[in-house]
């Protein structure tokens, strides 16, 4: 598979895997969760209004 | 390979035993930190005095490489990095011949042999080539390794990741704790003890990838309970032999595995994940 089609592929498949704070709110994690990376990180994974433990 | 090969007792003592050496070696790392007073500086055990530790790393890396080497220097031993084009390993030579080389003068292997996929640069675009064979390379070198072999990262599995996610989790333990900061060891003098973690709620959300497979072995045995969110496709479900391990130890029981990410996150304590979209990592 191509490259651009593998992206567009994952993009497609992981669509709302983003971890934001409104994921969590609307999911019901603990108020007082906590997030967890191994980095780099990257903006399709967890938004910038996330911090890291 | 993996956390799976080791008892919990085994993985606690790691942790343990890491806290106390890098409670023992960050004021060796950050002498322009000091104040006025010098503190007193206890030397870190040697043991890995006049022991030399190959390297052996087919991709690039920062925190791995900067940790290993820092972490041989200040053992007392010293680490040879051997990158893809520094030795023949997979090229000209085979896994089991260059772990019997490697063996015969060093002490110990240190090995990044592979990824979840190994990214190319070719002349018009990046492609993400998928690397079955770095699996198998790992296997060798441990198996006709006639020193140890630590596993940095292979394609399906990353246990010196969630090592160091479970020392971070210890070191914050107060977060999860009601008890805040009052767990805390305040004794200046005595060497701090690793705080005990409760047990927590741990959410993936993302790809099946090595770090996940890793603690999929290892949380549930710790007394965290996992819950994971990947498309519903089996490509970004746990491999088979990631699985078998998982049901080996019993680790399922404290397991869930969905596709919505909002329910793999009811209830968490911790929500992790990792790479699941190759951005373009440099530019052509």
């Amino acid at each position: 598979m191509g490259q651009e089609a593998e992206k567009e592929e994952r993009l497609k498949a992981f669509k709302g895997y983003q971890v934001t704070e409104a994921l969590c709110r609307e999911g019901g994690a603990n108020t007082n969760w906590k997030f967890l990376h191994c980095l780099p990180r990257k903006e399709h994974e967890v938004n910038d209004e996330v911090s890291s433990v | 390979m993996t956390l799976a090969d080791l008892s919990s007792s085994q993985i606690n003592n790691i942790v343990s035993h890491a806290h106390h050496l890098k409670h023992i070696s960050l004021p060796w790392l950050s002498p322009q930190q000091r104040g006025v007073k010098t503190p007193k500086l206890r030397m870190p055990s040697q043991s890995l005095f006049s022991k030399s530790i190959a390297l052996l790393f087919s991709k690039r890396s920062t925190r791995t490489r900067l940790s290993a080497e820092t972490a041989a220097i200040l053992l007392g031993g010293k680490a040879l990095f051997l990158g893809r084009d520094d030795i023949q390993l997979g090229v000209n030579e085979s896994a089991r011949d260059t772990a019997r080389v490697i063996g015969g003068m060093c002490q110990g292997v240190f090995a990044r042999v592979g990824d979840h996929s190994e990214i190319e640069v070719s002349p018009t675009h990046l492609v993400c080539v998928p690397c079955p064979n770095t699996e198998r390379i790992t296997q060798e070198l441990a198996e006709y390794s006639p020193v140890p072999v630590l596993n940095a990262l292979s394609s399906l599995w990353h246990p010196t990741q969630v090592l160091a996610d479970l020392l971070t989790l210890h070191e914050h333990a107060s977060m999860f704790s009601d008890l805040g900061e009052s767990t805390k060891n305040h004794n200046p003098k005595r060497l701090p003890q690793l705080s005990p973690l409760r047990p927590l709620t741990v959410a993936y959300v993302g790809d099946s990838a090595n770090v996940l497979h890793d603690m999929l072995v290892t949380y549930p045995r710790l007394g965290h309970k996992l819950r994971i969110a990947s498309p519903d496709d089996p490509k970004y479900r746990a491999p088979n032999p990631v699985w078998d391990r998982v049901l080996e130890l019993g680790c399922d029981a404290s397991i869930w595995w969905g596709t919505d990410p909002r329910e793999a996150v009811r209830g968490a304590d911790l929500v992790v994940t990792d790479t699941w979209y190759f951005a373009s990592p440099r530019s052509h």
